[in-house]
């Protein structure tokens, strides 16, 4: 369904990217960042803007593989080469690096892009284990030291009042997000997935008193249209696996267009950009300890399959979105998500017998043998339904 | 049992029984006549495509690390027959391994199967188990876990040994009853006092763990025995290297060369290793004190460093015949040598913690511009004509920064370096499992010794 | 008289060039799929009767290409890497960066001004950017290799191809043909797709000026002018076939050879 408020989005976009442009005349720094595990609360409070890399799928990705070699996931490919295009928006405007380093190859992108730009980085390690007080202890000192770089970077000291308004607005903003969530996944719910997804992305850049605005708008607009009788019987699908990079439409498309519905997700460009993130306490310690807690992607280790953290949260997105099959995205050289691609499927049919299609997958991949796998496994639900 | 040998080898055997015995880790004594006997006869059972390496039948010594090789899977039975308990591990820790009284298996065996054996049949059901596109060798030594043909007791796994290994290891978490231990080493933790508690904190408890299976809790001076062992195995690569390196004709050849290096990789023995690189230096000595070059190596050879990892095995005489030689490898050159020992005083825990922290810059965890610098002065050692990037299918940290190493050699050094990338082995080797030097791997290879000959004028 | 004679045994096409005192006397082309000896033999007889000369004319012969160690007559094996070098060198010798697209591999070299190669890269293992992944694809759309090229200078809207492997290139390629897309507009957005996979490569290496393209693509029109698009440089004209540059440099290095001069 239309909703004028999403359709302001390319515009406010655009014009956010002047007034990035115009901040940093007047001396603001930019932060650019890989990986959702940033604590972008820490960086705002800094009085710094902070940008989550990586925008058009395909299109940087062979000029990426000159810097960083085919063998990396197209991902980090694409995000490489788009940030070392020298007229790219990021390349002109990104002070600062930074990424949570929890996949070893986002490392290796951040490496790169230091070297091929000259700009400083500092990474930060998310720790891979489950957490206890080491971890904790561990993590609270790196976000600590994290923080105290950005403090020599703008050479001012972090005000805690600044740090307590961030971190209202970003909840205010995750709840809303939350909301919105919720909204999407109801039958006949005027607000779809994908408009959902590009909306999350606009976060990704736009100001967050603006995003929250516009975010209010389109709770209301969603409001006054309510919920509609339901006219489709689709399949309910989550979405799962690697990281859907922002105007990666194409899988998306491919779903949608073969009569399927995505109504969640696991994704680090999608709900784990905000689900679990909601920090209860306003200082570096309640922020470490809410990343550090929140559920993490394929890189991580679970060596207990029975308390796999990421498992455990696709188990409980699909319970409560009553998901009827799960689309596992497998991009090329991403390791983390393409070797646990068979355990992933015998977990989810020994405990909700729901199925699983794996699709390895490069950006640009044929269009067709998409479409027929799509396709053709919501043709086998269909049949198990039956 | 006697079997009839080839004239080089019957010569060769003349020398090889005037050495000295090997000591392995339990004070068992083996015989360089046993050694011999034992390589062949696998070789001529089960490693049939050896004999197609002949040029590098020459250095005695090398023999014994051929026999530490061949036999890692025997050898570390016995051990574990005698109350030893078995860690499989792709080199994690050896110091505290072996401080805990353990011995290990690492990823080399499975090499030698697929790559020697010629058993690709093994790596395809690697492949299966991870994926396609995981590494040609480490999802076997997970499959060899799983059906016990290594008796682990502790597959110890951690963060900074590569990109897909947590991943295939983690995939043997659906077997329960395989014990799984992983260590989280962070990444850019030099310098970070935080980090180096974290990791420490982590082998206080990996040490209870190996203690509880061993039956006794290992103290700080069981430790700094590990930590000896493997620095005093580092000190003899060290001379190895120094000798090899400073040569203007090396007196071993690239093959023999390969053995001696990656030999920690496979042998699980420091003080086996120790004994054999000590009794090899000395024939190396010898010959280099009488002007013998290695097997099949041409006086004054082009040099080239192996930076990473290294080419497929055929590539090693194919360079000879052009002239050249490779050395290193830097994934051997860098675990030996580190910047500098562990420390054998302090904690243990924390001398651990830390050099694999800061030290060993071949680990993912260093920053990309420490390991290059550490690269650039390892390199200068060699004073090689060129480099030599290898980077290994599936490996996910390695080849994606060959191309910043590539342009700091370049401008640092001002020699050449050279990307490649070896691929699924059987590509690499022919699917008949012979080996050979082909296509585009073979271009790259003859048009780099042009190239270099070229600039030596 | 001597006379040098250079094969290039590539994966599609043999080369042969004879020479004497740096002058090209002859040159012949012939398909090699299925047997580089017999396709040097008869690359090598039509090059000497151009020449009007016989075998026994011949001083010194050098083979090149990825057939080269498939040749037990000739005095000599050289890379194609070296041997583009030196022909390119020979052509213009103020190329300092060359393009070689052949039809398994494409290639970026350096050279100083001697016409040594002080550095290359080579493609991944992939037939993305080389004449092969042209051939398929032409195949695809059904239109002869040769002429690929001009037609693709009629259209005004290259389609943008995602893919850059050859066999799923070819899919696209059908499902674009099935949304009935104009063929030159497909055969446009083949040629800049090579030129950006290559282009790439090219860029990563530095381009230095003069930039010379040699190699059996470097006929095709449409490669070279998105090539020329996508690194803002023009390509050195040369009259020569670009094709033989590579048995160019395998006969010249076969008189230095036979001089007894510097080795390659």
């Amino acid at each position: 369904m239309k909703i004028k408020a999403l359709e302001k989005i390319d515009q406010l976009v655009e014009d956010r990217k002047e007034e990035i442009k115009k901040a940093r005349k007047e001396g603001t720094k930019v932060v650019g960042y890989l990986c959702c595990r940033v604590p972008v609360e820490l960086i705002y409070a800094h009085g710094m803007i902070p940008i989550r890399v990586g925008n058009a799928a395909p299109t940087h990705m062979a000029s990426g593989k000159e810097f960083i070699h085919q063998f990396t996931c197209p991902y980090i490919k694409s995000v490489v080469g788009e940030f070392l295009d020298e007229t790219s928006f990021y390349h002109e405007n990104i002070d600062i690096i930074t990424g949570s380093v929890i996949c070893l190859t986002v490392s290796r992108a951040l490496e790169v892009l230091k070297a091929y730009t000259g700009k400083p980085m500092f990474p930060i390690h998310l720790p891979q284990l489950p957490p206890g007080n080491e971890e904790t202890e561990y993590f609270t000192r790196e976000v600590k030291w994290f923080s105290q770089e950005l403090e020599k970077q703008t050479g001012k000291k972090l005000d805690e009042g600044k740090l307590f308004e961030s971190v209202e607005l970003s909840n205010n903003i995750k709840e809303d997000l939350t909301k919105l969530y919720e909204t999407q996944s109801k039958e006949g719910s005027p607000l779809t997935w994908p408009q959902l997804f590009r909306l999350i992305h606009a976060g990704f850049l736009l100001d967050p008193q603006h995003y929250q605005t516009l975010l209010r708008e389109v709770i209301e607009e969603i409001d006054t249209l309510g919920i509609q009788e339901p006219t489709d019987n689709r399949a309910r699908l989550m979405l799962s696996g690697s990281p859907v990079l922002p105007m990666d439409n194409l899988l998306i498309d491919t779903i949608e267009g073969a009569g399927g519905r995505i109504v969640t997700d696991t994704l680090c460009t999608g709900i784990r950009t905000f689900d679990g993130l909601s920090i209860e306490e306003p200082t570096i310690e309640g922020i470490a300890s809410t990343y550090l807690h929140s559920c993490p992607c394929s890189s991580a280790q679970d060596p207990d399959l029975e308390k796999d953290r990421r498992l455990d949260h696709m188990l409980k997105l699909i319970k409560e979105n009553q998901v009827d099959g799960v689309v596992y995205y497998c991009l090329r050289f991403c390791d983390p998500f393409a070797f646990k691609d068979d355990e992933t499927k015998a977990v989810l049919a020994k405990k909700t017998g729901t199925p699983l299609l794996p699709i390895h997958w490069e950006y640009g991949d044929s269009y067709g043998s998409l479409w027929t796998r799509v396709e053709g496994f919501m043709e086998a639900m269909e049949t198990k339904k039956r | 049992m006697d079997m009839e040998l080839p004239p080089e080898l019957l010569e060769l055997r003349e020398a090889l029984i005037e050495t000295d015995d090997i000591t392995l880790m339990d004070g068992t004594k083996v015989s360089p006549e046993k050694a011999l006997q034992d390589c062949l006869s696998s070789f001529q059972t089960h490693y049939t495509h050896l004999p197609d390496w002949p040029a590098d039948f020459k250095l005695a010594n090398v023999w014994k690390h051929r026999y530490l090789l061949v036999t890692t899977l025997e050898r570390v039975k016995k051990l574990k027959e005698k109350g030893m308990p078995v860690v499989a591990s792709f080199m994690t820790f050896p110091e505290l391994i072996f401080g805990c009284g353990a011995s290990f298996v690492s990823v080399m065996p499975c090499i030698m199967e697929m790559l020697i054996a010629g058993n690709f049949a093994f790596q395809q059901e690697g492949h299966r188990f991870a994926s396609f596109e995981s590494c040609p060798g480490e999802p076997m030594i997970a499959l060899w876990v799983k059906d016990g043909t290594i008796p682990a007791d502790l597959v110890l796994y951690g963060t900074s040994f590569g990109g897909d290994i947590p991943c295939i290891e983690n995939l043997l978490r659906q077997w329960p009853e395989i014990p799984l231990h992983y260590v989280d080493v962070p990444y850019n933790g030099k310098g970070k006092p935080w980090a180096l508690d974290y990791v420490a904190g982590q082998l206080h408890k990996l040490a209870a763990r190996l203690g509880r299976i061993a039956g006794k809790q290992p103290s700080n001076e069981d430790l700094r025995r590990g930590i000896r062992m493997m620095n005093d195995l580092r000190r003899t690569y060290r001379e190895y290297v120094d000798i090899v390196s400073s040569a203007k004709t090396p007196p071993v050849a690239g093959m023999e060369n390969f053995l001696v290096s990656m030999s920690i990789w496979e042998s699980g023995d420091p003080v086996a290793l120790k004994c054999v690189n000590e009794q090899a230096i000395e024939e190396i000595r010898e010959r280099l004190d009488k002007g013998i070059p290695g097997a099949g190596v041409v006086e004054n050879p082009i040099k080239i460093y192996m930076c990473e990892k290294m080419p497929a095995p055929p590539t090693f005489s194919f360079v000879e015949r052009l002239g050249g030689i490779l050395l290193g490898p830097e994934v051997a050159d860098s675990f030996y040598l580190g910047v500098e020992d562990v420390d054998e005083k302090g904690d243990p825990y924390e001398a651990i913690a830390q050099w694999y922290l800061e030290k060993w810059p071949w680990a993912p965890g260093v920053p990309l511009e420490d390991r290059t610098s550490w690269i650039i002065d390892s390199i200068k050692k060699y004073n090689p004509d060129g480099v030599l990037f290898t980077g290994v299918w599936g490996c996910q940290l390695d080849p994606q920064f060959g191309r910043y190493v590539a342009d700091r050699i370049k401008k640092e050094l001002g020699i050449p370096c050279l990307l490649t990338v070896m691929e699924d082995i059987p590509i690499e080797v022919g699917v008949d499992g012979k080996f050979g030097m082909k296509g585009d791997l073979r271009t790259r290879i003859e048009g780099f010794m042009e190239m270099l000959k070229a600039r030596r004028g | 008289m001597s006379v040098f004679a250079g094969f290039d045994v590539g994966s599609l096409v043999t080369k042969c060039v004879i020479l004497n005192n740096g002058n090209i006397l002859s040159s012949s082309i012939v398909d090699s799929r299925s047997d580089p000896e017999k396709a040097a033999e008869k690359a090598l007889e039509i090059g000497l009767s151009k020449a009007h000369l016989t075998k026994e004319d011949i001083a010194y012969t050098v083979a090149t290409g990825y057939g080269r160690i498939a040749l037990p007559a000739v005095d000599k094996t050289v890379t194609e890497l070296t041997c583009h070098g030196r022909g390119a060198h020979h052509l213009c010798p103020e190329a300092r960066t060359v393009i070689d697209i052949g039809g398994q591999d494409s290639k970026i070299l350096r050279l100083d001004e001697q016409g040594n190669m002080i550095e290359f890269a080579m493609n991944d293992k992939c037939a993305a950017g080389t004449g092969r992944f042209l051939e398929v694809m032409a195949h695809a759309l059904e239109i002869e290799l040769d002429e690929l090229g001009e037609f693709s200078l009629q259209s005004n809207n290259p389609v943008s191809l995602s893919n850059t492997c050859a066999v799923f290139a070819e899919t696209e390629i059908i499902s674009l043909l099935a949304s009935k897309r104009p063929k030159e507009d497909i055969a446009a957005g083949i040629h800049t797709s090579i030129a950006g996979r290559v282009g790439n490569m090219a860029r990563s290496f530095g381009v230095h000026s003069d930039l010379m393209m040699v190699g059996g693509v470097a006929k095709n029109v449409g490669v070279k002018k998105a090539l020329e698009d996508f690194l803002q440089v023009k390509f050195a004209l040369v009259d020569t076939d670009p094709q033989i540059t590579g048995a160019l440099g395998a006969a010249l290095l076969a008189r230095n050879s036979f001089e007894g001069r510097s080795q390659p």
